[in-house]
Order: C-alpha cells, then structure tokens, then sequence
C-alpha cells in the first residue's frame, strides 16, 4: 500500500479506508516526517478538489481522523495569520457530542489540544460559555471513568469560572465523583502531556466552585487533595497550594465551626507561611477556635474582634481574592457562637443569646436562630416568651451522604437522602476489597518481591500459606516503603507467590 | 561555659526584678479584721537576707503595714552588711507610695540609715574582700586543692552576704573544680541552691539539685563502706553524714525541687515535694538552717497545703495531707491550714474559700507563692465547684450559690466557665437557673462515632491511594524554572475565582 502521508487527500483516504485504528493512529501521528509545522499545515489544509475533509469524514465513525484535523485546524486559526480557515462551529460541536472514546484514546494529547483551543473558539464565536458543555462532554468521556483525572478536567473548571457559569453536571461531576484516578498516557508534545499542575489547579478550582455552591464538605476534600499534592524532595510547595491551605482553613471554619487538624502530608513550610498571614490571626479569632485567649468569651466580643480583623486587612484579602470568604466567615460566626451556647445552656433568653452575639435587634436573632433550627444545625424551640430551648441532639449518628459520597462512590447514583449502616458496612467491604485488590498488585510486582527476597534471606521458612494478618481483606494497607519485614513474610526464590 | 551560665543567671535575675517592679501596686492587698495579719510575729520567723526580702516584698503588695515594714527592714539592714539593699527598699516604698491610695508618710519622716554606717561597712567590705582575694591568690600558688577551695567558698560567703549574687555564684562554681570529697561537692551545690532560692532564680533548681542528689548518694555510700571496712578511724567521718543530717539534707533538696515545680506552674508536682518534707521545726529536723534563713515552717504548711488543694483528687488530698503524719508537724505551725483542711474534708467548702480569702493577705505576702496565688485560687475554687456538683443531677444555682457564699450571677459564671472548660459535664438552665447533668447516649455516641472514624478513615485512604497514584505517575510538584512564571500563573487563577 503506497501511503500517501504527504497531503491531506492522501490522509483523508486513509482515514475512510483503513479499518485498524492502531495503524491508523499511527500513520496520522507521523504524518509528513518533516517536522511538526508541516505536519499541521497539510492536516489543516482544504482537500485538492476544495472540499472540506470534515464534510467527507463521518465525525463518529471516522473520530481519530476528525480529532486530528479538527485540533490542527484549529490550532492554526487561532494562531492567527495562518489564513487557515476555522471549521464550522456545528461541526466542532458535534464532534465533541458524539466522538468515539475509544478510538479518542488513541490521541489522547490531540483531545487535549482540542479542549485548549476550544474555549477561545468559542469566545470567538460570540459566546465562550458555549465551550462549557463541550469541555465537559470531552472530560468525562475521554477517560475510561469520570473520576479519573484528564488534562481537559482543569480547562472545563476554568472556563466555567472564568465565565462565571457554573452548570449543575459540573456540581454533579466534582460531587460524585471525585477524582481517584489519572488518566495517563505519554506524547511527543510536552506541554500536552498530563502535569502535577493539571492535578493541582483542578482540585483548587473544584474546591473554589464547591465553595461557591455551598458543597463545603465537598470543597474541603478538594482542597485537601490539592493542599497534600506530593512533591519532588527539593521543590518548595507550589503558590496554589499555599491558596489551597488559605481556603482551606476558611472554609472549615465556615462549615465545621473550628480548625480540623491538617492532613498528614501538609508541608511544614506551607503551615509556617501561613502563620505569618493575617488569616491565622483572623481563624483564631473564629468562635470555634482553640485559643479562647484571642476568643475572649463574653458578650459582644467574639464578631467584633473579627469585624475590626477584616477591616485591618480588608485590602489584602480583596487583593487575593478571599474578601468574599472572609466576609462570609465573619457573618457565619455568630452561629458557631450559638452552636456552642447549646453546648452550656439549656435555656436562654433570645436578648441574652443577642448579647453574646453582639447583635441587639431581638428580631435579627430570633431569624438567626429560626434559621440554625430549620437548617438543623441546633435542635432547639423558642417559646412565645422569647425564650430558647435547646435540645438534647437526637442520638443519630451525625454522617450526611455528602459526607460518605467519596466512600460510596457511584455505586448508589444521585438519589439518597438517608445514610444506613448496612449502606455503610457495604461501603467498608467495597473499600476492604479494593485495598487488598491493591495489595496483591503490589505483591506480585516486580519491585515488591525483589525486596521480600533481599529482607527474607531466602529459604528462611515458609509462612506464605497464612498471609500476615496486616494482609487479608479489611487490614491495614502498608505504606510504601513500610513493607512487611523477612519473619513474617520469607519467599522462597523458586516459588511463585501465592496469596491468600 | 561557666561563663555563659552567669551571664545567663544575672540576666535572669535582672528579669525577674524588672518583672517584680512592674507587679508592684497591682496586687495589693489589705490588713484588717477581715484579713488578719500580724507582721512582728511573721517576720520574726525570720533572719538575714530573707527577713529583709520579705520586707521589701511586704511593702510594695501591702501599703497598709508598708511603714511597719519599712522601719523592722531598716532595723535588719543595718544588721547585714549590704548597704545597697537600703536603695531597693526606698524604691519600692516611693513606688507603692505614688500608686497606693492610702496616705503614706514621706520617706523623709522615716527612719533612714546612717551614712556613716554605710560608709564603714562598704570600707570594711572593700577591705576583707581583699584580704580574702589576696589569700586565694597565695592559695592558688600553693597549689593546695583544699585551700583553695575554701579560698572560693569563703568568698562566695563573702560576696553573698554583700549582696552580690554573680559573684557569689561564680565563686562556687569555680570552688568546684577543687572539690575532694562528694562531701564538699554536696556543700557546694546546697549552698548554690540557698543563694538560688534567695534570689528567686527558680529556673536553676533542678540542675543543682540533680548534682546535689548524685553527690548525696555518694557521700552515703563513702561513709558506709567506711563504718564497715575501719570503724575506730571512720567514726569521725561517720558522725558527720548521720541519718538525721541525711534526712535533713533529703529535705532541703526536695524542698528546692518543689520550688522549681512551683515555679514552673507544675501544682501537683509541687506539692506531692512540700508534702515529703521530713519534719522537724527547731534546727534538729526539717530544713535544718533554711529555717529562718530561707522559710519558716509555717511557709512549708501553707505551700502544701495551697498547691494540694489546686491540684489534688479529694482521695489524694486526703492520703496526703490528712494521713501524712510528719506533715502534721508543719500544719500545727498555721492554725489556719488545719481549718482549710478540716472544712476541705468536711465538704464545707465555703468554709474553705472564706478562710482562703481570710488569709489571703499572708500568702500574698509570701515572695515565693504569690506569683501563683490567683492561678492557685481559681484552680482550687474549680476543683471544688466540681466537687460539689459531682453527686447531683440536677441543682439550682442559687443552692450552689449559698454552699459557697457566692451571689447567683456570680455562680453562673463560674460555672458557665468550668462547663465551657468541660470540667463539668452539664448544661445550665438559665430561665430556672438550674445546672443539669448532660444526658448521653452512650450507645448511640458509639455508633456515631465508630461511623466517623471509619468514614474518616476511608477518605483518608481514598486520598492516599490517589496521592499514591500521583507519585507513580510521577506527577510531583517541581521547583519552577522561571522564577517569573510560577507568580504569572497564580495571578491568573486568583483572576479566576
């Protein structure tokens, strides 16, 4: 077969005739072995008869061919002066509607070319919120699951933030499924291939939108992730994870009343950076705090000094873009204050209640604490005399399904409102089983039996019919450089590894 | 290094001054039927360094008796030999006398020191200094060890009773090094432990006492062996380490140690060690010398006493205090202790609080407890809130208020406090002004907090696991390679929100 690489009629023969796709991905991938600009120029280009190759291509059947000339076509008409002209914007959309993810998955560095250049596309087009829906139809159909993680997630949250168009299938998508996969594959195009930063931006952003929504059990998870993301032994943490933390240690005090303690793989310089900002002194000042030396219980105490702390700084968190969170943890205080009331009192006066939240119109915190009651955040009733009751909490476990979504995952869909034990128990089990899955994919690695021989010794006895017990389903996963030691765990070096 | 350590010391001690000035006036306290003292026979507990101390302390927290004071310090000034502590004593009475309300006579129309006198004795001072510089230096060219640590360790005593701690204490530092016997190491640490507790420089205690102890051991084990192996020629040796000196040499130790937890906030560490002291109240038993010179057995009663009751369960205290037999010797010595106590017991526990305010004047004038009065006090009157709820149920605040003596509102904020504190397990009613015993439901709080734990456990697990994945797929955060850019981009992500 005399493969005609060299011109676009050429490919698009190809394109409609070849019927492996795996050859085909790679002939287009070496398309015109002259160099990268060639190779673009000719894929953009219009057929010899004048004819637009999209319009010969089926776009479902014929996807791998579509991606490739779609995203150099459109790479090149926006890099202006080419004089490449644009594809239809119908044609692009519905690419991206109805393309076949497998045969996507054989570029996927194209897909990623595509997502890039289709939010100016769009803005082109009059309209850049019209990328969104694109963006997302790319994301969570290229990779094999939704929560596995694309370079196109953190471009979709982008847009959709930058345009200030929050849809609810983004809400849905960050919700249910968080991420806890990569989707990872290796290109000759550097900056197309998946980053750190990819993992980074889309968790600070995600976390940013939950926030925005009011999902803040949701947004703490993604700030964590982002916040824990690992790092190279030298590197300093990254600027965004220093915004992550900020946002972090907002947002508990927003949503939990108090700081939680950090994740374990926090950087140490990133808590001392944060020490140093006017935020540590602000989230100490916050009613749920553990430091009652700066809390100063008491009437009317408690929000002034964090209205005076938002005043002093009001200026630097405008700047980083915070005055909206700050100001909402300002507003939110008074009800951590009353959360903590219950904890002391039985019976208060709605006037008394005012005192302690500095608020003197009776009528305000009548509304506020109507508010916490409907909102269940206190079990109380007020009595026609003005005065407040609180309850005993009732003896339920305190778990909301947004707090077990991540545990959960897609098994149940979107429509629980209750939270079982046995739903519970179901969920340990599937994780027990994923962990010892993991674990004997890890056993059976190379790396992993080369080191169970070295600490073994050999011949040292055989224990492998009774796996140790930190090894059956529901143990303890080890961490990675704490693998079990030689006495419980000897390999004879003939032996294969049986598990279990 | 020795060097450092007195520089260290006099630094310290220069702090804490600075600190005791800025304390004065903001403490006082009075003398009335109320709060019965009586300054003569108090002080007369007393001698030297410590009386005057006590004095200077007395004036500056109590302007009421502050003339008294000012006229017994002069008196026992002029029996030391350190003319400059005349200067201290004027200061903190021209200081209490600008602050206090009370009408304090000028200083002028009290008695002063002659000058003549402080001439004399800083001219007698100046002169056996020398005299006793000279005779370490021809010590030291004899190179006899012996004599030249008696050299330093008659200078210590010299440069002590003259006022001047650093040099005191370098003296015995340096006698140290020409130390022979764990005898004279033991002398030497005991004596820097007294020149440590007068100058309140509690920070040190513990090092010497650690030395002490070790030297301690060794001088029983040496005299021991010695009445085995030779008893004509040991018995000289012998008599001097007798059980009774050892004991009193064991009480002087824990007494320092005591100090040193007292100091540092640590109440219950503090008073099992005033607790231990052996009895004994003449120079026979107890402290020994430190009677007089440092404490009086009054003090010891009253520092147990305080810090137990602070920090002590009610079945501590009573092991402690009530059936610890020697400590009884010191309680006798403070009638008042025995009340506190007896009523402590009884659960009156007004009874314990008004005798505590009753006396609160003697133990603010106390220079080693007064810095931890108020924190002792609360600490106590918690303990006791506490105490008294435990039985109930349910109790109305104004029944509380009455068993202490306190008003209502007075009694909600202690209580309010110690619910916040979670020292007690209860909610206030505060319509009916009734204190409730939380209900819990305990198995429903099992249930609940095994399912946190477990979802908080999975979470944490699903992150490492992607955090796992991150590393393997080498997706680590790199140092940047423009310093510019990494800035560049944050800029637009904070655009973005």
């Amino acid at each position: 077969m005399s493969a005609d690489n060299q011109s676009i009629d050429g490919l698009v023969q190809q394109i409609t005739t070849s019927n492996n796709v795996e050859v085909l991905a790679h002939t287009l991938r070496n398309t015109a072995a002259s160099g990268r600009d060639v190779r673009e120029f000719i894929l953009a280009s219009s057929m010899s008869s004048g004819q637009d190759p999209l319009s010969v291509l089926d776009l479902r059947i014929n996807t791998l061919g579509v991606l490739y000339i779609l995203s150099a076509r459109l790479n090149m008409y926006l890099n202006a002066q080419s004089g490449v002209q644009g594809p239809p914007w119908a044609s692009v959309a519905q690419f991206c509607q109805v393309f076949d993810p497998v045969q996507a998955r054989f570029a996927p560095e194209r897909m990623v070319m595509l997502a890039r250049s289709l939010a100016r596309y769009a803005e082109l087009q009059g309209n850049a919120k019209l990328a969104i829906p694109l963006l997302y139809s790319l994301a969570t159909r290229l990779p094999f699951t939704p929560s596995c993680l694309s370079p196109i997630h953190p471009t979709l949250l982008l847009v959709s933030l930058q345009n200030k168009h929050i849809t609810p299938e983004i809400i849905r998508l960050l919700i249910e499924h968080p991420i806890n996969d990569l989707y990872t594959y290796f290109s000759v195009y550097p900056e197309f291939n998946p980053s750190y930063h990819d993992n980074l931006l889309y968790h600070y952003l995600g976390g940013i939108i939950l926030t925005k929504t009011g999902n803040y059990t949701a947004a703490l998870d993604y700030f964590e992730t982002a916040l824990t993301a690992p790092s190279t032994g030298n590197s300093p943490p990254a600027g965004l994870q220093l915004e992550a933390l900020k946002k972090l240690r907002l947002v508990q005090c927003i949503a939990l009343g108090g700081l939680q303690p950090l994740p374990k793989y926090t950087s140490p310089i990133l808590t001392r950076i944060f020490k140093g900002t006017p935020y540590q002194n602000l989230i100490n000042a916050f009613p749920g705090s553990p430091h009652p030396k700066d809390r100063r219980e008491g009437p009317s105490s408690g929000t002034n000094r964090l209205k005076q702390l938002l005043l002093k700084d009001r200026d630097l968190y405008a700047s980083e873009c915070n005055l909206g969170l700050v100001e909402l943890l300002v507003a939110e205080a008074p009800k951590w204050i009353i959360k903590r009331l219950t904890e002391t009192y039985v019976t208060l006066g709605l006037t008394e209640i005012g005192r302690y939240i500095g608020i003197d119109n009776e009528s305000q915190v009548r509304a506020l604490v109507l508010r916490m009651i409907d909102s269940r955040i206190i079990h109380a009733t007020i009595s026609d005399s003005d005065i407040v009751t609180f309850h005993d909490a009732p003896g339920t476990a305190d778990v909301s399904i947004e707090d077990i979504r991540t545990l959960l995952g897609d098994i149940q869909g979107g429509t629980l409102s209750k939270v079982s034990v046995p739903m519970l128990l179901e969920a340990v089990q599937a994780q027990s089983a994923l962990l010892s899955e993991l674990d004997m994919d890890v056993g059976q690695s190379r790396e992993f039996v080369s080191k169970a021989i070295k600490m073994g010794g050999g011949n040292s006895g055989m224990s492998i019919g009774s796996p140790g017990t930190g090894f059956g389903p529901g143990g303890t996963f080890p961490d990675e450089d704490d693998y079990p030691s030689g006495s419980t765990y000897s390999i004879d070096r003939e032996d294969t590894m049986v598990f279990g | 290094m020795m060097d450092v350590d007195d520089q260290d010391t006099t630094q310290t001690v220069q702090q804490q001054q600075s600190s005791q000035d800025s304390q004065i006036s903001s403490a006082a306290v009075l003398v009335d039927d109320n709060h019965p003292f009586d300054l003569e026979s108090y002080i007369s507990n007393y001698t030297g360094k410590t009386a005057i101390d006590r004095l200077i302390h007395i004036i500056s927290v109590c302007p009421s008796v502050a003339v008294d004071a000012f006229k017994l310090a002069v008196k026992h000034i002029q029996e030391a030999r350190d003319p400059s502590l005349w200067q201290t004593l004027c200061h903190a009475y021209e200081q209490v006398s600008t602050y206090s309300d009370i009408k304090l006579p000028n200083l002028s129309e009290l008695p002063a020191i002659q000058t003549k006198w402080a001439d004399e004795i800083l001219k007698k001072n100046h002169s056996e200094k020398v005299k006793l510089e000279a005779e370490l230096k021809s010590y030291s060219n004899n190179m006899i060890k012996e004599s030249i640590r008696m050299g330093h360790r008659d200078l210590a005593e010299f440069s002590r009773s003259i006022g001047d701690y650093p040099s005191a204490l370098k003296h015995w530092t340096k006698s140290r090094e020409f130390c022979t016997t764990s005898q004279h190491v033991l002398d030497g640490c005991l004596s820097t432990i007294e020149l440590l507790i007068e100058q309140r420089n509690y920070s040190h205690l513990p090092t010497y006492v650690f030395k002490a102890e070790a030297a301690l051991e060794a001088v029983a084990s040496s005299s021991a062996n010695a009445a085995k192996g030779d008893n004509a020629s040991s018995r000289k040796t012998a008599s001097s380490t007798t059980s009774a000196d050892r004991e009193i040499l064991q009480s002087k130790l824990e007494f320092a140690t005591a100090l040193g937890q007292l100091a540092q906030s640590n109440y219950e560490r503090a008073a099992y060690h005033f607790l231990r002291l052996s009895p004994g109240t003449g120079s026979q038993g107890g402290l020994g010398d430190w009677f007089g010179k440092l404490v009086s057995p009054g003090d010891i009663a009253i520092y147990g006493c305080v810090c137990a009751l602070a920090s002590l369960s009610r079945s501590a205290f009573k092991a402690q205090v009530l059936e610890n037999i020697p400590f009884g010797v010191y309680i006798e010595q403070e009638p008042h202790v025995r009340e506190i106590i007896e009523a402590y017991m009884a659960s009156n526990f007004k009874g314990v609080l008004e005798t505590l305010s009753k006396y609160s004047t003697r133990h603010t004038i106390d220079i080693h407890l007064y810095p931890h009065l108020a924190t002792l006090n609360s600490l106590t009157r918690n303990r006791l809130v506490s105490l008294y709820f435990a039985p109930f149920s349910s109790i109305k605040l104004d029944r509380m208020a009455q068993a202490f003596g306190w008003s209502v509102t007075e009694t909600e904020e202690y209580v309010v406090g110690l619910v916040r504190s979670g020292d007690i397990g209860g909610r206030i009613d505060s319509r009916a002004k009734v204190l409730q015993v939380k209900k819990t439901d305990h198995r429903a709080e099992l249930f609940a907090r095994a399912i946190k734990t477990g979802v908080d456990i999975a979470k944490t697990n699903k992150k490492l696991l992607y955090r796992m994945k991150l590393q393997r797929a080498d997706l680590l955060i790199k140092p940047p390679k423009g310093a510019n850019t990494g800035q560049n981009q944050m800029a637009d992500y904070m655009l973005a929100e």
